[in-house]
Formats: structure tokens, sequence, C-alpha cells
């Protein structure tokens, strides 16, 4: 049972795939512009995740080596199609507010990482906690972020004002540079919680640092 | 043999046969959930498309598509399904292409509101009708209220200052969402414009009327005189991006009565713009030279424009040749 909640906790912060891992910046610099954009966002790639980890996870043993890559993809694009369909039927101030970021999930790097890192080798059990584990790591990051953007440049968090009207609002927070300060700050956030409790995971370039590395079979192999 | 076999069944059959059945999976279960949610989708997408309708009838609550209706100059038309009246999307033709306007009208036929969308007038002059300036606000407030038709200058309808040509593009798409809820609403016949004339023979017919008579001048490629011989035409090649026929209808006077352009020769949608009424009618009503040269060019269509202002000056100059008798 133990490993069961170490996979699950695993994705919120000793394996956080945004700060840790580094996958997934697109979205995440785009879409945190909003906390509640940031919310929906990331319930919905959730959703994918766990999905397309359950399914690739259970096919594991029937796709063969060569065609791996079309089959995950297929498999993602289609879940990712099923949630734009539901949340253009049921949800359309998320659409308009996610826009072209929706679609984007099939290319996010967490699901395709995740599906080759963990889905392809694992049973569908800790496959789906991974997702789920993963995917609130994902959520939990982006909400804050979006939180952190939003306060500064529009004065609310979830649309609920907070600062008051006589302070004069940072809006460049809400624009492209912003996202990178605020990625860099949340970066180094986790790295001072990462030396405070003595968990300090070395960092290197490269080969050696990327997370892909158990699952690649060296330079070049990613053709 | 066997070896053989197995290898092709691992390298070939197998990734094709396990693609093939991903693949037909997937797509039964995007047909199942489509199949779902595309009405809902279409009916949530007709809402947003109907939102500028809302927001020019304000009593309608639901709008069925008016279909069949034959009013040059309207896009697309709506009747509110509580009967409080009609909406309308007209299009005018302004300086940098169509301007489109939504015009609500109640069942008296007078003008509930008016909303600009997106065009692509010139920024700080005719884009102030949409980029969320007061100047719009205040053109569309000066419109409403009005029923029949609408003219510039007249009962307070001043459009934009310092923009003429789109102004007049939204007073002309004004007067085709009137004109079309007299078809569709009063059952009265429509309003059909006639399509440009294309050739110097058809644009002497429209501007002098039947039985045009020729005349000699020299320096021009032909000359007319209508039949009743108020009228006289003066048509010349003048050189814009591509030469071009510039043909000119003078009064008694001397005075610009209409002219009209062939600009098939010079760049689509850059400068064809120099033959369309928004330009050319700022040449009615002139008589010398100096006025014609004081006419804008379109901005980025210089050649064309100096163009259409050369012929209209060398008409001029033919004309009051003919007239001073040589």
């Amino acid at each position: 049972m133990n490993s069961k909640v170490k996979t699950l906790t695993n994705g919120l912060l000793k394996e956080n795939p945004v700060l840790r891992l580094v996958l997934g910046t697109c979205p995440t610099l785009a879409v945190t512009t909003a906390a509640s954009s940031g919310l929906g966002m990331g319930i919905a790639a959730t959703f994918v995740l766990i999905c397309s980890n359950i399914v690739i996870s259970a096919l594991r043993k029937v796709i063969p080596d060569k065609v791996r890559l079309p089959a995950y993809i297929t498999i993602i694009a289609t879940f990712v199609t099923i949630v734009q369909m539901l949340v253009k039927a049921f949800f359309t101030e998320l659409d308009t507010a996610l826009g072209v970021y929706l679609p984007l999930i099939v290319v996010n790097c967490i699901i395709l990482g995740r599906a080759e890192m963990f889905a392809s080798k694992n049973k569908v059990v800790d496959s789906a906690l991974d997702g789920v584990g993963m995917g609130l790591g994902f959520t939990l990051t982006l909400v804050l972020m979006g939180s952190f953007r939003e306060l500064i440049s529009k004065g609310s968090i979830f649309g609920v004002m907070i600062l008051p009207e006589s302070l004069d609002r940072f809006t460049l927070m809400g624009s492209a540079p912003g996202g990178f300060f605020t990625f860099g700050l949340f970066m180094a956030l986790v790295v001072w919680i990462e030396i405070k409790t003595n968990n300090r995971i070395k960092r290197s370039i490269g080969c050696e640092g990327c997370p892909s590395k158990g699952a690649c079979a060296g330079k070049g192999e990613c053709e | 043999m066997a070896k053989n076999k197995s290898n092709t069944w691992e390298n070939v059959v197998k990734p094709i046969v396990v693609l093939v059945v991903i693949c037909l999976i997937t797509s039964a279960l995007l047909a199942v959930t489509n199949y779902f949610t595309a009405p809902i989708i279409k009916e949530k997408e007709q809402q947003a498309a109907y939102a500028a309708y809302f927001e020019v009838l304000p009593g309608a609550d639901s709008f069925t598509t008016v279909e069949g209706f034959a009013t040059t100059g309207v896009e697309e038309a709506v009747k509110a399904d509580n009967g409080t009246g009609y909406a309308f999307k007209a299009v005018g033709k302004g300086f940098g292409g169509d301007v489109p306007v939504i015009v609500g009208v109640d069942m008296d036929g007078v003008i509930t509101g008016v909303s600009f969308m997106q065009n692509s007038e010139t920024s700080g002059f005719g884009a102030r009708l949409w980029d969320g300036s007061e100047d719009g606000a205040t053109y569309a407030a000066e419109l409403t209220g009005k029923s029949g038709s609408v003219a510039l200058g007249q009962d307070g309808v001043n459009g934009l200052s310092g923009a003429t040509v789109s102004s007049t593009a939204v007073v002309n798409a004004v007067n085709s969402a009137l004109n079309c809820f007299a078809e569709v609403a009063l059952g009265q016949e429509a309003t059909v414009e006639e399509a440009a004339p294309a050739t110097l023979e058809e644009a002497v017919t429209a501007l002098l009327g039947e039985g045009a008579a020729e005349a000699s001048a020299e320096g021009a490629v032909a000359a007319y005189t209508s039949a009743d011989g108020a009228l006289t035409l003066v048509a010349v090649e003048a050189e814009g991006f591509a030469p071009m026929t510039v043909a000119v209808s003078f009064d008694a006077e001397g005075v610009v009565a209409d002219l009209w352009v062939d600009v098939s020769g010079q760049t689509q949608g850059i400068g064809t713009p120099a033959g369309e009424a928004a330009y050319t009618d700022q040449f009615v009503g002139l008589s010398d030279a100096a006025a014609v040269d004081g006419v804008d060019t379109i901005a980025g269509a210089t050649l064309s424009s100096d163009g259409v202002k050369t012929g209209v000056a060398a008409c001029m100059e033919i004309f009051q040749t003919m007239k001073g008798g040589n």
C-alpha cells in the first residue's frame, strides 16, 4: 500500500511535472493568467492523463514497440477530442478561456512523457494512480501560479477582488514576461523547500538531468 | 521457415493490426461523443452568433433566420420570435472594404439599435466605429430612432468627423437594412442594386441613359452626349498602377455629374477601391482642376488614385476645349 501512496504523491512535489520534470511548460505559461483558467486546464489535462495512462497501461503488452508512438498519440488525441467536445458543449466559458490550448493538450509533454516513462512499464492500477498524482501536481501548480499572477496583475483570485482598488496593478505579470518570472520564482521556491527538508535533488543538464533518462536508450535515440 | 513467418507477423502484420484496431475503437468513441454533443454545441454557437442581434433589438428573446430576401447589401436577416421586430447584418462599401453594421428595427420600421462589427477601415478614422472609442457609440445613437431612410448631414446624423467615406458606408448599410425591412416585413418590392458597369459601353448607358450619341473630342478615347443633350461624357486613358479608362460625365456648366473608372487592371483590393463609389463620389460636383487635385489619394494606392485624378482632370480639360469650341 505504501508504494501506491508513494506513486500517488510523487507528482505533487518530488517529481512535480512542471517544476521538477519541466514538462508542459507551454500551457503552463499560457493559461496561468488567471486562477480559474489554470484550474480548468489542470482538470482537463488530468482527465486525459488518467484515461490515457489506464488505456496505454492496459495495452502495454499488445502495442508493438515499433509503433508505440503513433499508438500513444492516437489514444491521447482521442481523449483530448472527447474532452474538447464535452467542454464546448457544457462549459463554453472555459472553452473561450483556454482557446487553442485545449486541443494542444494532445502534445502536452506531461501526458506523452508519463505514457513513455510510466504507463508503458507498469500495471493499470499503478498507472492510474500515477495519472492522478501527476495531474494533481500539474493542477496545483497551475492554480498557484495562476493565483499569483492574477493577484498581482488584476488584484483578484478566481475573480474575487482581494487587493484594494487604489493599489496599482502590475499588469506585466499577466503577459508573457510575467509568466516566465513567475515560473522561475516557483522553481526557486521548490528548490528552497527541497533544501529545507533535506531532499535536495541534484539537477544536471544534458542526458544526466533528463527525467526520461530511464526510458531513453541513449543519445539520439529519440528519433 | 517458422522463424521467418513469426518475424513477418511480429514486424509487419502485428503492428498494422494493432494500429487499425486502435483506430477503429477510437473512431467509434469519438463518433458516439460527437453524436451526443454536436447538437448542444451548434445551439450554443448560434446563440453566440445571435448575441449581436440581441444587443440591437433588446426586447427580443430568440431569433429565427429569414430566408429568401433579395435586397442587396444585407448579408443576414433574422426575425424576433416574440414579434418585437427584425435585425439585419448589412454591409456598406467603405474605404478599406466592407463595413458590417448590425441594425435592429421594430415593427413600426423604427431603428432600435445599431452596432458596428470589426472592419478594415483606417485606424483613427473609420476604425473608430468598432475600436471601443466613444465616436462609434455616438454615431450609433444618432442613427437610433430613425426610420424610412437616413442620409449623412440630415436629421442629426453627423457620422464620424474626418471619416466621410466610412460614415457614408454606414449610412448605405443602414438604408439597405431599412429596405430589407420593407421587403420582408411590409412585403414591398426588394431594392436590388444593379451591378456596376464593366465596360465603357455599359458605363455610357449607366451615366447618360439610352440613346447617347457619339461626339468627337481630341485627345479623348471617346466622347458621347446624352440623348437630351444635357450631359456630355468624356473618356480618357490614364496611367495608374496599370492603364485605366476614366470616363466622366459633365453637365452643361462643366460640373462633374458622375464618373466611371475601369479598375480591372489595378491591384485587387488595393488599387481597385479607387474605382468604387466611396472614392469616386468625391469628384462629383467639382468643376476645376485645382479641386480635383485636392482630393486625397487612397493610402497605399497612390498610383491608382493618382490615375483617377489625372484622368478626371484630363476629361475636364477636354470638355472645356469641346465647349469652348476649337
